[in-house]
């Protein structure tokens, strides 16, 4: 597409950048006269020819001649029309402009940037003009070309812990949105709301800090540890957040703006139910394990004896050879984080392998194979720094 | 049984081997990334292209031999660049600058980084100090591709500081190929190019030599070293800067690595297919060197040592004949900080004062240097020219001369 700034439309465009130069300097008196947008005369509009900025990065700029250099033997064109990187409010002294050449012929003048313009990049066409009254003067047209950023909705697309019944300690709840979001507005909008509608503010733990991952997409919020840990005083003077059999609303409040300033978010809502608090260890002894076949490439499966964090699952457990050496394969987490699935890439070899667990995996209440979250200061921690269970192929 | 045994064993570097065209190639124009720069003593600028394995060679003439040269001096030449370029001043990268030998004109290679794409430029600044970009289209040119040029995967290992994890910074250093290292310094020499960098296997240091016109004959050579401050004897971190000169009554290549020991190869070791020794005379301490200068002062050879992270070093040449050549039998064992009673070890010469830190330098006259220089106060990037005999500014210094009260000659003895 091509925009053609017709006079009248640039007068428009510069007299209002004008308005918007004068105004920052403070008023018309501290503007200096030269290299910049001079004030138009419309009698020095009619006769100047119009302008084509650019929408395309690889498309030229083109100046329509004013009648006066029609058929003129020689001409600079490098006098008469420049780009320059800018933004246009204090274009150009002492800068050089943008390199590139010019192509034309005795009606218009067309410049051709040596490397393409650059999306989202701040530009300003310089047109050299000449009036009786006024000599030689420039006029800046400003344009930037529009990077084209993927229209991506902007939600929430996922909860963690998944499933609909949490036990009372639940400690880590990660939100997953489709696009980065506006960072330290979070507990604006994420509440939590008991049955009555009634909000809890220190539901989560609020630091200094958001916890967003680095491609910032996914938030982790933390249940406000002292209200889990039984005898603590904000445990003792607010209770537990959440109590067991009573269910309760994770709210997203729509309108939370995204990191890029577009579409603001969905409203988003998840409704759970409490159960009982996750109090002991885990168990991998209570795990059910369906071995694969060997020489197949079927997968394997651990059915968990409680739901686990969703991201430490991603990275907590490994499938290993005999001979110490990591299978490669894809893991998949199923049903509500209760299930891990592992498929080879290659077709089992081993008779024998292991899977090995980091003792630090912890559950959805932030237990671990070492200790409890909430563990009584006496208890001492289990050195498990891994678990390997050993798996008998089919 | 800790896990990281199981797994570690498990890590396993693959290398594709591709078969290298080594022949010249005069067709058109793919230059891929502008880096290191060198010319030829009559104009020819040669351009290492570490995208696509490959050295080019421009027939640049010399707008007109310069006798009477001035030193120049551009505040903020990453801005300007990118200004003609059609960019931020922060998608300019700049790679490296070199003095065309007649015309002293200075030559800047740089990438315009453009999304996620990188386009290579070549940028003249002319004894007035006008910018220009090359058309360097515009230049007859030939090709001469890399034999063993390194697959386009392997990526650095990822690497914290003494023992603590990788930042998010080491992890994207890490995330850089092997063979962003292929080119590192070129160096013109009777008729020949020598290049150094890392090469296809796992003994990846690599010196080599290639027939300049370009006629497709190259020699690679194998580079081991004993690096006194990492105790070790390294053969994959390339040679980072380098310079030939008459040593012991031969022509040698003296070069630097990084962390920062000298080396001398005899150039008659450097043929093709060979594993070579180093012989180590020297070890600055711990940086990262950029370039070595040869010049000359008060009828003194030298060579004047930038790095990334030390003051410059001047190195006269004379020290270097007879120097004791070093290998492990000759320290206790154990790596050696800079604060080693050791360190600096050998011929070094003096470490100089640099008032700011120079990312490419060039000889540009008999009497200055031309830096590309980050200056420590404001952090903005400047073309500027540094007198040989003190390559300094003063404006980030206040000293006793400064004062109005002080008069020359009064302060020598007490009052």
């Amino acid at each position: 597409m091509t925009i053609r700034v017709k006079p009248t439309l640039l007068a428009v465009t510069l007299t209002s950048f004008l308005l918007v130069a004068i105004h920052r300097e403070g008023g018309i008196g501290s503007t200096r006269p030269s290299d910049r947008a001079v004030q138009l005369g419309s009698a020095a509009l009619v006769s100047e020819g119009s302008l084509t900025v650019p929408s395309r990065v690889t498309q030229a700029v083109e100046l329509n001649l004013p009648e006066r250099y029609w058929d003129r033997a020689r001409i600079d064109y490098s006098e008469v029309l420049q780009v320059y990187v800018d933004n246009g409010k204090d274009c150009c002294t002492n800068k050089a402009p943008i390199v590139g050449s010019y192509e034309a012929d005795n009606r218009s003048v067309r410049f051709i940037p040596k490397f393409s313009f650059v999306e989202g990049q701040d530009y300003v066409i310089r047109v050299q003009h000449r009036s009786a009254n006024q000599g030689v003067f420039h006029k800046l047209t400003p344009f930037k070309i529009q990077p084209k950023t993927p229209v991506v909705k902007p939600e929430v697309t996922g909860v963690y812990p998944s499933g609909n019944i949490l036990p009372e300690n639940v400690l880590r709840l990660y939100i997953h949105f489709s696009t980065p979001m506006k960072p330290h507005v979070a507990f604006n909008y994420i509440k939590l709301v008991d049955a009555s509608g009634k909000v809890d503010d220190a539901a989560f733990m609020k630091f200094k800090q958001e916890l967003w991952s680095e491609d910032r997409k996914r938030l982790t919020v933390l249940m406000d540890p002292g209200r889990i840990k039984r005898n603590v005083s904000t445990n003792l003077g607010l209770g537990p957040a959440l109590q067991k059999g009573e269910s309760y609303q994770l709210v997203i409040d729509g309108g939370w703006p995204t990191a890029n300033g577009t579409k603001p978010l969905a409203s988003f809502s998840k409704s759970f139910v409490v159960s009982e608090a996750l109090r002991e260890l885990p168990n991998s002894g209570n795990w059910i394990i369906t071995a694969p076949a060997i020489r197949s490439k079927d997968t394997l499966t651990i059915k968990f004896d409680r739901p686990f964090d969703h991201q430490l699952l991603h990275k907590d457990i490994k499938v290993v050879s005999i001979a110490g050496e990591k299978i490669k394969g894809k893991s998949l987490i199923g049903h509500h984080e209760t299930e891990w699935h592992f498929k080879p890439n290659e077709a089992w070899m081993d008779e024998q392998i292991y899977i090995v667990v980091d003792g630090e995996l912890e559950d959805v209440a932030g237990n671990n194979f070492q200790d409890l979250l909430d563990h009584s200061v006496t208890t001492e921690t289990n050195k498990i720094p891994y678990i390997f269970i050993s798996v008998d192929l089919l | 049984m800790r896990l990281s045994k199981l797994t570690l064993c498990a890590t396993i570097i693959f290398f594709s081997f591709l078969s290298p065209k080594v022949k010249a190639d005069n067709k058109t124009l793919d230059l891929k990334f502008a880096g290191a720069l060198e010319f030829s003593n009559t104009g020819t600028l040669f351009v290492g292209d570490n995208f696509n394995g490959a050295i080019y060679a421009f027939d640049i003439d010399a707008d007109s031999v310069q006798d009477n040269v001035k030193p120049i001096r551009i505040g903020d030449i990453d801005v300007r660049i990118a200004n003609i370029l059609g960019v931020g001043p922060r998608a300019v990268e700049i790679n490296d600058m070199k003095v065309h030998p007649k015309s002293r004109e200075i030559f800047i290679s740089v990438s315009r980084i453009n999304g996620h794409r990188s386009e290579p430029a070549v940028v003249k600044v002319a004894q007035d100090g006008g910018l220009e970009v090359l058309d360097l289209v515009s230049y007859s040119f030939t090709k001469q591709n890399l034999a063993h040029y390194p697959d386009q995967k392997t990526t650095f290992k990822p690497r914290g500081l003494m023992g603590m994890p990788p930042t998010t910074k080491d992890i994207t250093k890490a995330n850089n190929k092997l063979s962003s290292l292929a080119i590192m310094d070129l160096l013109f020499h009777e008729g020949e190019l020598l290049v150094s960098g890392v090469a296809y296997d796992d003994f990846l240091s690599t010196l080599r030599r290639i027939s300049y016109p370009f006629d497709g004959t190259q020699r690679a050579t194998n580079v081991e070293m004993y690096h006194i401050a990492h105790d070790q004897y390294e053969t994959r971190a390339p040679i980072r800067a380098m310079s030939i000169q008459e040593i012991d009554g031969k022509n040698q290549l003296i070069a630097a690595y990084t962390c920062s020991p000298l080396v001398l190869i005899p150039l008659d070791k450097i043929v093709d297919g060979a594993k070579i020794s180093a012989n180590t005379i020297a070890d600055i301490g711990n940086g990262q060197p950029i370039d070595m200068i040869p010049y000359k002062l008060n009828d003194q050879n030298l060579l004047f040592l930038t790095s990334n992270s030390r003051s410059p070093q001047v190195i006269p040449l004379a020290g270097l004949n007879d120097a004791q050549v070093v290998t492990d039998k000759d320290f206790e064992r154990g790596p050696k900080l800079d604060i080693s009673p050791i360190m600096p070890f050998g011929p070094v010469g003096k470490s100089v004062m640099f008032d700011g830190s120079s990312l490419h330098m060039d000889l540009l006259s008999d009497n200055f240097f031309v830096s590309i220089t980050r200056d420590v106060k404001t952090g903005s990037l400047n073309l500027d020219s540094n007198q040989t005999i003190f390559p300094n500014r003063l404006h980030n210094l206040v000293a006793e001369f400064d004062f109005p009260q002080y008069k020359p000659g009064a302060n020598k003895k007490l009052p």
